[in-house]
This record gives structure tokens, sequence and C-alpha cells, in this order.
């Protein structure tokens, strides 16, 4: 039977009425899955957050209990769909909602969270009684697989779920759902699976990678419950360029300029970029006009969940009106529209600025208001590449990590944990995912090896004690420590310790990482979760604070990376500046920026297509060398590596490198001899690959990559909660074992990885092929630039550098002693 | 000695500061070190963390490269000699001493140092908590904390005691033109402070601040390097 016949059954018509009452009509793409999902069929989703992908995705569940209570069947035993979310803080949403739903249409379904933050009590209920729905991490997934005794009940469930897929691919939790899924396929072979996703660029290769084959995903239902929407640009450009700064990313100086959008009626969401750029312009909002206290709010991934929860429901209910926010308000199940939506910044990617965007004016039909605030001068350029995508977006692709074996290694001593495996079997069970689908047996068992051993076959540690292979053929933990150790570690997010901010009378703000609180000492004051705090005192991974009334200069920033644009928005940036190149300034954005290009093309020339330009200067810091490929600050790290590496084999020289998504600059402390046609050989695509393998090595790219791998394969123990002591002759940095690994095992498989990883997804070698030979095809202009151009100067100023060195240490020092000789011998003469 | 290492008179006795990370005290002959971490490897195995052995080896032929040139009669560990539980790599360090019988050695507990005191007595290695002569006091940790105190103290006259020691694993950075940085092991010399640079090879690097009233001795691959031989942009400013 299908939805649209006209007799629906019973169950469905229960279903339709409880719509009706509730004001709804069911969607067209809501029908097609409920349909799909009656007839037991694999499914993929692609709707945007907010549009009734819950009930989509509930239906069949829906209806089936419908129709076994209609019959008076009682309710079935044991988990029945397993919904796996990306965010613990989306999961209580869910689950409320989810509850409502069951509510009112009367079932006798039981719905409940396994995330982080439930409580063990809750949890070891839930292992006796699982509920019919439960919502979940990946993260809690494998905690549940390292349990023995949970794993019995997941064998009942039916349908699994995964939402917001898209946030998950391109990361190592992407490699955490393939894997589940494949444990639980094993489990329950009739077990179907459903994929939800935002649009992407590479929707086919998202579907393979979550239904591990091509055949399986083919058989799939590909459902799409998307509908393209207006999008109206607006970009607040100042009436002189020189009110922008030519660098910098915080765009504090546009505050006085956003104040007009921010005026009633309506809501608006302020995106940044950062958390700590998000905590300054809540401040410099509140300080630049007062009266919006009690408007407005603030949002961040380091807040609460109860603040982001409250934040969330008041925007809902016009208790607020304007957010100010980070990524973190990207996904989210029940947000409802806003009337406007601010990005101050560059979003870097055209999804990202298409899902932005489309955060403002929900209703079919309604157009979606975007209001870009430039931080710089030059982002104006990245505005008008975004305003010529609207109209034909080229969304960004997530790449799928490929075989991690730091998420192997941790998801077999995962397996071993949770009541030990037989290594024939799950080496089949893994081969069924995408990820892992040409794991060749020899790399799988060197996988073991190295838990049960230490090192290789041929290099066992003596003393080693993780893994073991008992009587039996199975593979178990070496001792019970193993297992405590391993699940409290379990997990592929990777953040340097957090402390919590608490008051002292009570009451908890969030999280800041450790580095920020050591740089403080008592009674000073920081700026944290939109408010003045003073620090009491650090007690046990929590920082202890009061209010402040005096005046507080720092405010906290989290590490992690800063986005690099993508590769789709730099062909439109290149565009762009071909346009400009050829006296077309067709943006409002392109004309503002129009006097800066002048004066870019006075001191030197507009790094367009018709010419790969290269300027150099002297300053009191060396000898700087800048290029602008344009293609990403990970493209140009990768590029700048590379080049410096092909020039420190031809002579011992070290090289300090700045890189952002236009350009990149070579530092050193001695001339080099430029010429065009050493530029060109330095830019040559041959030899690339080993080249590239080098400079991975000489960097310090591949040590600081470790680090993250170091954690997720369990080399790095961050302690028990609250038991730091127990733990203190395990301490290590990563650099550290880094080190020892390449000095005593260098073909070991974790820096291989990292060396890997470096590869192909930080330097993207395809894409510097690319570069390459585009500069081989362009004219090299070389311009020596006594003062700094505008696109030079943010490369300048940036202070997030790398090096890459040929000069051994001792080299390195007798240079700086010669120069202080040197030094001393002119302040002398000067003296006489 | 060569033009290598530096020669420090501390209370009318001879240091030599050595490349090898360790210190010859010339009058009684005796060899300093510190901070061995011996069985760090051994231990992270045993907690199931796959790190590779051979740092230890290559911390012994350093130290028997250094008791070749120095020839000292006696060797002190300033603490930390082992790193935690003895375990295999702890008759790797027997199978040394034995070798070097003639060589009295002491150790000066650190916290690092937990093993029952008979299972030291049994290597034949004396322990001590600590040593006193000619007013200086050879111990584990520092007696003042750093590097967070500005290390101010009194004028290091003949009265004050001076303390050698380790436990820090001092390092110090140096920038140069270019924006180049390099942090490297150091000893760091106080008006009554000499810390030694941890010995051990799997350690890592505390960074101190050089202040007013302090020299650091950098240690490079073959020399040991004073910090106010560099020139003055080479310094981080501190606050």
């Amino acid at each position: 039977m299908t939805l649209a016949d006209p007799q629906p059954s019973p169950s469905m018509k229960t279903f339709l009425e409880w719509f009706h009452q509730k004001g709804w009509s069911p969607f067209p793409f809501q029908k097609d899955a409920w349909a799909a999902q009656e007839t037991g069929q694999d499914g993929f989703l692609t709707a945007p957050t907010g549009s009734g992908k819950t009930l989509a995705m509930l239906g069949g569940l829906f209806l089936s209990q419908l129709e076994r209570q209609e019959s008076g069947l009682p309710p079935e035993k044991g988990p029945q769909l397993l919904w796996i979310t990306p965010l613990r803080a989306l999961a209580k949403d869910l689950e409320a909602s989810m509850q409502e739903m069951i509510d009112e249409l009367g079932l006798t379904l039981t719905v409940g969270r396994r995330t982080g933050d439930v409580s063990s009590n809750e949890k070891a209920k839930q292992r006796k009684n699982m509920p019919s729905i439960l919502i979940t991490t990946p993260e809690s997934m494998h905690i549940l697989f390292a349990s023995a005794r949970s794993v019995d009940g997941l064998k009942h469930v039916k349908q699994v779920v995964v939402d917001e897929w898209h946030e998950f691919m391109g990361s190592k939790r992407g490699t955490q759902c393939e894997l589940l899924l494949s444990r639980l396929r094993t489990l329950q072979p009739n077990l179907t699976c459903w994929g939800v996703s935002a649009t992407i660029g590479n929707v086919e290769e998202a579907k393979q990678v979550l239904f591990g084959t091509e055949a399986r995903a083919n058989e799939a239902v590909h459902i799409t419950g998307d509908h393209p929407k207006e999008i109206e640009m607006i970009s607040i450009v100042p009436e002189s360029i020189d009110e922008l700064p030519w660098s910098g990313h915080l765009g504090l100086s546009m505050i006085d300029q956003v104040l007009p959008y921010l005026e009633p009626p309506g809501s608006v969401l302020l995106f940044t970029n950062t958390r700590a750029q998000a905590e300054l312009w809540f401040r410099g909002l509140l300080e630049a006009k007062p009266e919006l206290a009690g408007d407005i709010a603030l949002h961040h991934g380091s807040l609460t969940q109860q603040i982001r929860l409250w934040v969330e429901g008041a925007i809902k209910e016009g208790v607020i009106r304007i957010v100010v926010c980070t990524s973190s308000l990207d996904l989210g199940v029940d947000f409802s529209p806003v009337d406007r939506v601010i990005q101050v910044g560059s979003p870097k990617g055209i999804a990202r600025f298409m899902q932005r965007a489309g955060r403002s004016g929900h209703a079919p039909g309604q157009k979606s208001t975007l209001i870009f605030v430039p931080t710089h001068a030059l982002e104006l350029i990245e505005a008008g590449a975004l305003r010529e995508s609207i109209h034909n977006p080229a969304l960004e692709d997530r790449i799928p990590p490929f075989a991690p074996m730091d998420v192997l290694s941790q998801y077999a001593v995962t397996r071993a944990v949770g009541g030990g495996f037989q290594p024939d079997e799950l080496y089949q069970e893994i081969l069924s995912t995408w990820s892992y689908q040409s794991l060749t047996r020899p790399q799988w068992d060197r996988v073991i090896s190295n838990l049960i051993h230490g090192g290789d076959a041929l290099q066992k540690y003596p003393e080693f004690q993780k893994l073991v292979l008992d009587a039996d053929g199975l593979i178990k933990p070496a001792n019970r420590r193993v297992s405590t150790r391993h699940r409290l570690s379990i997990g592929t997010i990777s953040s340097d310790a957090m402390l919590r901010v608490r008051y002292i009378t009570g009451g908890h703000l969030g999280t800041v990482e450790e580095w920020f609180i050591a740089k403080l000492e008592p009674g000073d004051c920081f700026w944290f979760a939109g408010r003045n705090l003073e620090l009491v005192r650090v007690k046990q991974m929590t920082v202890y604070v009061r209010r402040a009334k005096g005046a507080s200069k720092s405010i906290p920033s989290w590490l992690g990376g800063r986005m690099s644009l993508s590769s789709n928005l730099s062909s439109g940036l290149q565009r762009v500046l071909n346009d400009m190149e050829r006296g077309q300034f067709n943006t409002p954005e392109t004309r503002a920026i129009q006097p800066l290009m002048e004066l870019q093309s006075e001191r030197s020339a507009l790094p367009s297509q018709e010419r790969f330009l290269v300027e150099l200067s002297t300053s009191r810091e060396g000898h700087h060398a800048f290029f602008f490929p344009f293609e990403g600050r990970a493209v140009h790290e990768g590029l700048s590596t590379l080049i410096a590496t092909r020039i420190a084999d031809q002579q011992p020289i070290t090289f300090t490198l700045a890189m952002n998504d236009y350009g990149f600059e070579l530092l050193t402390d001695q001339p080099l001899p430029w010429t065009e046609s050493w530029i060109r050989d330095l830019f040559s695509p041959k030899a690339l690959v080993q080249d590239l393998q080098r400079s991975v090595n000489t960097s310090e790219l591949a040590k600081r990559h470790f680090r993250y791998i170091a954690r997720i394969s369990g080399m790095i123990f961050q302690g028990y909660p609250g038991k730091a002591t127990s733990t203190k002759h395990l301490q290590v940095s990563s650099g550290l074992l880094y080190d020892v690994l390449s000095e005593y095992e260098p073909d070991h498989l974790l820096l291989q990885q990292a060396q890997d990883e470096v590869l192909q997804t930080q330097l993207e070698e395809g894409r510097i092929r690319q570069v390459l030979h585009r500069i081989q095809s362009q004219p090299i202009h070389m311009v020596e630039t006594p003062r700094f151009s505008p696109f030079a100067f943010p490369i300048f100023v940036d202070r997030l550098r790398g090096k890459v060195s040929s000069e051994t240490l001792a080299q390195r020092i007798q240079k700086m002693q010669d120069q202080a000789k040197h030094d001393l011998q002119r302040h002398q003469k000067a003296h006489t | 000695m060569t033009s290598n290492d530096i020669k420090r008179l501390i209370r009318n006795q001879t240091f030599w500061l050595l490349p090898e990370k360790a210190v010859f005290w010339e009058d009684e002959g005796v060899l300093l070190v510190a901070d061995l971490h011996f069985g760090k490897v051994g231990h992270f195995q045993r907690q199931g963390i796959a790190v590779p052995r051979g740092s230890q080896q290559k911390a012994l032929d350093r130290l028997d490269g250094v008791i070749y040139r120095t020839e000292p009669s006696q060797i002190w560990f300033l603490g930390d000699l082992f790193h935690s539980q003895p375990n295999d790599e702890w008759f790797e360090f027997q199978e040394w001493l034995a070798k070097h019988e003639t060589l009295s050695s002491t150790l000066i507990q650190g916290n690092h140092d937990i093993a029952k005191p008979s299972l030291y007595t049994s290597l034949s290695l004396r322990v001590q908590p600590s040593i006193s002569i000619h007013g200086l006091h050879f111990t584990h940790e520092p007696k003042s904390i750093f590097p967070k105190a500005s290390t101010t103290t009194q004028q290091g006259d003949s009265n004050t005691p001076f303390y050698v020691c380790g436990h820090l694993h001092p390092g110090v950075k140096i920038r140069s033109i270019g924006r180049q940085t390099l942090t490297l092991p150091c000893f760091f010399e106080t008006t009554d402070h000499l810390i030694l640079p941890a010995f051990g090879e799997f350690t890592g690097l505390q960074t101190m601040k050089v202040l007013n009233d302090c020299e650091a001795f950098i240690v490079t691959e073959e020399r040991v390097i004073s910090h106010s031989s560099l020139p003055p942009q080479s310094k981080p400013f501190y606050r």
C-alpha cells in the first residue's frame, strides 16, 4: 500500500488527523520517507535544518506502533530506533520534541538519551531497560560497545538514523559512525539505515560512505526536501575604504554601522567566526548601545548547555531578539528562522554562507536576508565572490578520512574491552565499511600486533601490556586498568585540557582552555560568557569566579584551526580578481575596494590570472618574499613549506613562514638570489610527491598533527576526572612522543599516519599540483616593494608562523653570536 | 676540559658545565647528573602505551662518554634516576653500574624515586635525601619556586646556602632575526641555585625566564653557550 492510496490505513488516518489538528499538512518528502520506511528500505534525506525532517524519520516507527496498538499487541521490547546526532546539546531538544509527539499520538513508546551528560545512574537504568528510541552520539555508542553487558540489547534495533551526516562525514567522527553501523548490521542483519544531510557538493559520495558499499547506496531511496530559496545579500561598506583596516579578523570598528540593522522589529542572528570574536562583539555592542541589554544574548560552544538552551528557547519565544553566535547555531533542530542574519567576517565557504543565510526567512516563498560585515578591506573581494555565487552556488565537498589507523586502533581496543573479539570476524566486519574497504590483512594484523606487543611482531616490547590473545582465540584486555582507562578516553574530538568556569556561589558558565587561565592570577579580571569576571581560585579543574566591576583586559580564546578558504570560494575569488584586472567592478563590494586595488597596482601589481605576483621587501625583521596564489590558507601552508624545503636543499638556511587565504611569505635572515627562472624552477610540479614528503618531515607539520593522533590512539592519556595524581607518571607531551618514535621506530604506524594525513588533508597534494601547473603557465611578475603592498601587509602582521630549516643548531646559534659581536662593534663605533 | 665546556666558580669550587648535560665538580672529582628518568619507557609500556625502547641506552652511552672524558671518582645522581617502580630497564642500568664498579655512586632521592630502599642498596647505590658540603647543598628540588618567582634573592655572599639541583628540566627560548625561535635545554644559574638540565632522553623541557640575576647556559649538540653572549633581540621580553 502506498500513501497515495485513496484508502489510507487506520493507523495512517490517526497519524494524519494528528497532523491536521496541529494545523500542518505533511510535506511530500515526509510522505515519501514514511512509504520507504514502511517497506524497510534504506534511505538518504537531504533537507535543511528545521524543515520537519525529524517527523519524516520517525513516521515509519510511529505508524507501525499505531498499527500494533490498534491490533492490541503489546509494545515491542528493547530499543527500536537509534538516533545518532553530532551534538549532545541537540539531543536534549530532540528528546523533548519526540516525547511531545509520542504523548500527543498516545503511543506506548519511550524515548531516552545516552550522551556524555546523562548521569551514570540513568545510564545504568537504561542498560536494564532501554527506551524504544535512543538518542545518542557516536562516542556514546562506542562506549556502549566497550561494555559487554550493554551490547545484547542492541540486537533489537530495527532502524538507525544518522542525523546531520554532513557534519560527521568530513571528520573521524564519521569514521566512528561507519564502524558503529558495521557493528549494528552484524548484530541485526535486517537493520535499515537512514542518513539525513544538508546539501553538499558530494552527496553521492556521502551516501556511499554511510551505506558502506556502492551497491547498498544505490538501493537506498534518495529523498530531497530541499527547496532553493532566494537570498538577498547586503554588504556594509564604509563610505571610504580607508575606514576599514588592511588586516585583522575581529571587525570591531564596524560596530556602529551594524547597530541600525539591530533595530526592532525583527529577530537577528549575528554570526562570528570564533568564540573569542563572539565575546568581543557581544561586549562591544552593549558598550555601543547599552539599551540592547535584555534584548541580546550570547551563544557559543564553550558556554554550558543550560545557557545555550535558554538562549535558543528565548529567541524562539521572542524573549530576546538578538543572538551573537558562532557555528554553534549552524546546527539545531527546531531553531526557528529569524528575520535577519548578520555575518561578521568571511564565512570562508559557499555552503556555510548559504546555510547561514538560510537561517532567516524559513517560510516557503520568503527570501533570506544576509548582511555581510567585512572585518578587513580585502574581505570585500570575498564578499563579491559570494554574491556572484548566489545564483549558481558551487557547494563544497566534505572529504571523508580514508582508513585512519588511529580510529581503527581505538576501535579494536573498544571491542576487546567490550567482551573480546575474534580477529578474523572483526576483520570481515570492518571491511564492510567504506573507509576500511581496502584494508589489507597484513595492515590489520599490524594494528593487532601493535596492540598486543607494542611494536610490530619483530619488535616486541617486553613490558608492554594492553591486549592479549586468550585460549579461546579471543582478543581481550590484558588487565582491568586497560579497560577502565580506555572507556574514559574514547572519542575523536580532541581538545586541550578544559577547565569549568563556575561562580563561587554556584552555577556553571562554561569552559575555558587551561593555557588561558594559566596566564591569570587570582584577582585578575576576564570577560567570559558575556560577563565581567574576577578569578577567585582554580581548584580541581574548576575556575571559581565572581562578578567583577573593574575593567577586564583579557578575553579567552580557544585554540582551533582557523578556517581556510574553500577551493570553490577561492575559484570565485580569482574570477573577481580577473574582472577587476579588466577594469570590471561589477558588485557593490568590488566598487568599494577599487581605490585600494589602485594602490596595489601603484606599489606592485594586481595579483590576477594574468601574472603570478611575487613581492620582495626588506625590513628590520629580515628579507621577505611574498607570493600570491589565492588558494586558501591550507594550500599555502603546503606550498610555502614545499618552496622553503626546496631552497633549503640548496643551502643551509632557516625560513619562517606565514600565510593567509590570499598568499604566503618566506622570511629569512639572509637575502636570496630571486630571479624569474629560479622561481619557475622552485614552483615546478616535478618530483612533487617526494619533495612534499620531505617537507612534511623537515617542517613541524607532522609533529603538530601527531598530537591529535596520539590522543585518539590512546598514547596520551588525559587522566581520570578529578584524579589527576594517579596518572602523574604517565604524563608526556605528544611532541616528545613524536621525537622518540621518529628516532627509535621511524616506520611506526601512527607516524606514517600523521605524515599521510598531513599530505592528504592538510597539504592537499592534488590542489598543490594544480596550482603549480597553473603557475607554470603564467608569466612571473617580480616586484621589489619598498613599502608593503595592501595584499602583503596582512601576511606580514600575521603572528602564526611555521618553520623550515636546513641549518644545524650550532650553525644557527653561531650566527646569532656573530650577530651579537657585530652589534657590539657597531655600538662601540657609534660611541667613539 | 675544552672550550666547548663552561667553567663556573661557585663558593670557590670549580664546576664545569658540559654539553653532555652533566656537571663536573673538579675539586672533588664528582660527576653530577640529574633527572635521568630511567625506566620511563618501560613504565609507559606496562600501562599499554607503546613507546619504543632505545632512549635509555642512548643516555647511558652519553654517560659513558662523559665519564671517559672527565674520569670522575664519584657520580652523584641528583634525583629522578628512575621514573617509577623498577622494571626491565632497571636491569639495564644495573649492568651499566656493574661495568663501572670503581665509581662510587650516590642517588640524591627525587620525587620519582619511589622504589624500596633495599632495591637501591642491592645496586650498591648510596641513597641520601641531600648532601651538604662547603656551603653547597646538593638536592633534587630547588629551594625556591621557579620560574614564577622573580628569583631576585639577596646577593649571594658566601654565607647564604647555594643549591645544586635538578627537577625542573630547565630550557630557554631564544630568538633571532627572521622571527626564528628555538627552545633548548640549559643549565640555569641564579644567585643561589645551579639547576641542571634533565639528562634523560625521554624527558621534556620547562621554559625558564632569564631575569636580571639569572644566567642560562644553553646546551647545543657540541657546546655550552652562555645566554648573555647572544644578541639582545634573541632574548624574549618579559613583562
